[in-house]
């Protein structure tokens, strides 16, 4: 064998068969997400089989987020005993539901929803700017403007301001917003679903608990008081983690694996994916007593500043949205299922009562 | 735009991908690089206005349901392969009435392999192809005589699926009367 040949099929080898726990990445940090580890396909199935009670809607997230750098939705295929099915795009941030409607008195209400997308990890050298052009004005407006739940004044601002100081481009802004945020919230197992993201509210308290709806909306809200323009990415674990960190996948029922990210816009770089929510996941459920300073953590905390591992699916970036034919309130988010029948709007963060389930596989040559 | 690809396993859907999805991918080795591979089910090749047009495999009859009502969203187009020496077989028959029952209309023919066939029998391909969609949601649909291996008639498919416009969103209402009878 000669070099040539030997370095073509380490390479392959190493494309092909992933990276274990303990395998070394080229700059020695376990945790890699590379696009160089290619494409992969995957197969999510929805299964919403709410109680009989009256007239019942129902409304499904389908895949809406594409970039041909990451991420491409491959089409749904939907089942269902339902009056009426329609696939229906939020008109402000796109994002696509399938909303399906059953009349009372009619059949025990299911749908199935089978998404298919093709996705690769994401990782930007954050020393190597590029031409990368700028955001246009409408999209910058939208992702820099205060919703609801992400206020950019007040205390919001006070904060975002006093993070920043000293910080000489949004690139040193984006990142000290990150470090704080892993600095001083927590990962709260108690919080329902993955959190309100009610940052107002948290930074009043000074209670920096949550899940990643809360600490990633977190990130966003002072990212976007700072001038930065910043989105929450809202999903759902689909796979392992191919780095063997146990607490950042979810294979097979991801009923429970919703999850959000957070991309923040910076010249020369273009979108660039955070999910300062994870590092404090692997802080409290990857192995007891863990601290900011031991390695797992480390290694996690300086990749999940411009990379994602892609075993993950993006529905959509969507906030405040009404539920087309619904009478309910807007919703913050939508990541879950959502419901509603006589008695009201059914809770989408459980799934045993909803009932919903989520399963994922991944789709091989 | 998307598009669902659909058809008997040996009429050459894949040699036809690879050409409509290679030219550019040749030019641009950057993109050659983004693209994944047809076996995953997807190929893509970008068009100059900066969008892609995508090639998925449509879903099959295994993942259906007893008695539902069933739909696609997410894909715009469908285009389905038939070979001209073959004329249109059983799994063509079947990929037909899947199509017709998930509600998609807007679509193609693309009459494979002609570089393997007389005129004549490319004339009776054509025929039986008129006959097997008439009456079903592809009725009327463009069909594109052509060869995936030499190339001829590949750009004339090309510019059509360029110049297609996605349907509107929010068009998959049920088609109520459509009941599937496969267990």
């Amino acid at each position: 064998m000669d070099r040539r040949t030997f370095m073509k099929t380490s390479a392959l080898t190493a494309a092909g068969l992933g990276f274990g726990r303990f395998a070394v990445a080229a700059d020695n940090n376990p945790f890699a997400p590379s696009p160089a580890h290619g494409w992969r396909v995957f197969e999510v199935t929805t299964r919403v089989e709410p109680a009989v009670n009256g007239a019942t809607q129902v409304w499904l997230p389908l895949p809406s987020v594409e970039d041909a750098a990451w991420i491409r939705p491959m089409g749904n295929l939907w089942q269902s005993n339902a009056a009426s099915v329609q696939d229906v795009r939020d008109p402000v941030y796109g994002a696509r539901m399938l909303a399906a409607r059953w009349d009372a008195g009619g059949p025990a209400p299911v749908l199935e929803v089978v998404s298919r997308f093709a996705t690769r990890d994401r990782a930007i050298d954050l020393s190597q700017p590029g031409m990368v052009a700028p955001l246009d004005k409408a999209t910058r407006t939208l992702y820099t403007q205060a919703t609801e739940m992400l206020p950019t004044d007040g205390i919001v601002r006070k904060t975002a301001l006093e993070i920043t100081q000293g910080a000489k481009t949004d690139l040193d802004k984006a990142r000290a917003i990150y470090e704080w945020i892993v600095d001083n919230t927590q990962r709260n197992p108690k919080t329902r679903g993955c959190g309100l993201g009610d940052i107002r509210f948290m930074l009043e308290t000074g209670d920096l608990s949550g899940k990643c709806a809360d600490l990633n909306a977190l990130y966003v809200g002072l990212a976007r008081a700072a001038g930065l323009p910043a989105r929450d990415v809202y999903g759902v674990r689909v796979a392992d983690s191919r780095f063997g960190y146990k607490s950042l996948g979810k294979s097979g029922d991801i009923s429970k694996a919703q999850h959000c990210r957070a991309e923040v816009w910076l010249a020369g770089f273009g979108w660039v994916p955070v999910d300062p929510a994870d590092v404090r996941k692997v802080v409290l459920e990857e192995r007891p007593g863990l601290t900011l300073q031991d390695e797992v953590v480390v290694a996690a905390r300086k990749k999940l500043f411009g990379a994602w591992e892609m075993n993950w699916l993006a529905y959509n970036f969507a906030h405040d949205l009404r539920l087309p034919g619904s009478s309910g309130a807007p919703i913050p988010f939508l990541m879950y299922p959502q419901g509603e029948n006589a008695a009201g709007r059914l809770d989408s963060l459980d799934a045993a009562t909803f009932v919903y389930k989520l399963s994922a596989k991944e789709i091989t040559a | 735009m998307l598009i669902g690809t659909a058809g008997h396993i040996d009429h050459g859907k894949t040699t036809l991908v690879k050409a409509l999805t290679g030219v550019d991918a040749d030019r641009l080795p950057e993109e050659k690089v983004r693209g994944i591979t047809l076996d995953l089910g997807y190929a893509y090749t970008p068009l100059p206005d900066g969008s892609v047009l995508g090639f998925v495999d449509m879903p099959g009859h295994e993942k259906l349901i007893h008695n539902m009502l069933a739909g696609v969203t997410g894909i715009d187009f469908v285009l389905l392969v038939i070979a001209a020496d073959d004329g249109p077989m059983p799994q063509t028959r079947e990929h037909l009435e899947l199509l017709d029952l998930l509600g998609l209309t807007q679509g193609a023919i693309a009459l494979t392999k002609i570089d393997a066939v007389s005129p004549q029998r490319l004339d009776e391909a054509r025929q039986e192809v008129g006959t097997l969609i008439a009456g079903t949601g592809l009725a009327g649909s463009p069909v594109f005589p052509l060869s995936g291996r030499t190339g001829d008639g590949v750009t004339a498919l090309r510019s059509h699926l360029k110049s297609a416009q996605p349907p509107a969103i929010s068009t998959s209402t049920a088609k109520l009367s459509a009941f599937i009878a496969r267990p």
